[in-house]
């Protein structure tokens, strides 16, 4: 069975031009544009018969880029195409050293 | 920037109107059961948030009942932190990418974890007020 990081990896795979990524944290230099995700909450959503039947993932992807928030890499279009649905969306602070600006983007998936 | 939970009666007005055609006073009804709700929430966000000076914990707090007009809403979690708090809660809420940090969520995961508890709470008062059947 398919693991939701196996699902997120092979989604953002998927972009082109290709992204460099990781889970949880980046490792080494920064570059310019990098994307980063995290499991926030793997939540059972329904029972049946004392067994779960369905359950919910939220994950989290941060878009990082120096020159901005305006273009950036379609994660929308990849994340979508691999079964998730758009959640809510957070720009974060500018970080002031690496002159990075980011944009943490919420999506749910749900595994029955 | 707050960094909250919110919910409201939005989307059951019609049905909140109809009880109040009815002659009930559903607005301290409604503010009661989303304080309900608030009261399963909050504990679990405590429960979940980084613990290091616990300024974090200390700052969770429920803010509401509110209205504004027919909707009626509460909100929980850092509302009006210190700005080093709020701006350290967001760092764990989201983590902070360029920095290394990834997120260690309390907000959203206390309410991935408990909506359905919190629905149950808020139906569970509003049917203890006699305003919904079952």
């Amino acid at each position: 069975m398919t693991t939701i990081f196996e699902r997120v990896g092979d989604a953002l795979t998927t972009l082109s031009p290709a992204v460099p990524f990781a889970m949880d944290v980046f490792i080494g230099d920064l570059p310019d544009t990098f994307i980063t995700y995290s499991l926030i909450t793997g939540v059972p959503d329904q029972h049946a018969d004392n067994a779960e039947t369905i359950r919910s993932y939220r994950v989290q992807i941060n878009i990082m880029d120096v020159t901005g928030l305006a273009v950036l890499p379609d994660v929308d279009t990849a994340m979508l195409a691999a079964g998730f649905k758009k959640g809510p969306e957070r720009a974060l602070p500018k970080d002031q050293d690496t002159s990075h600006y980011g944009l943490a983007k919420d999506y749910f998936y749900l595994s029955a | 920037m707050p960094i909250k939970a919110g919910f409201s009666t939005k989307g059951f007005e019609s049905y909140l109107e109809d009880i109040q055609q009815a002659g009930k006073d559903i607005d301290a009804a409604a503010a009661r059961a989303l304080q309900a709700g608030a009261g399963v929430l909050l504990p679990v966000m405590v429960e979940l948030v980084p613990k290091d000076e616990h300024d974090l914990e200390r700052s969770l707090v429920i803010d509401g009942p509110h209205q504004d007009g027919n909707r009626i809403y509460i909100d929980v979690g850092l509302i009006d932190a210190p700005k080093e708090i709020a701006i350290y809660g967001g760092v764990q809420e989201y983590g902070s990418p360029s920095k290394h940090i990834q997120a260690q969520s309390y907000i959203r995961a206390a309410w991935d974890r408990m909506k359905s508890k919190v629905s149950k709470a808020i139906r569970g008062s509003l049917k203890a007020e006699g305003m919904v059947d079952s």
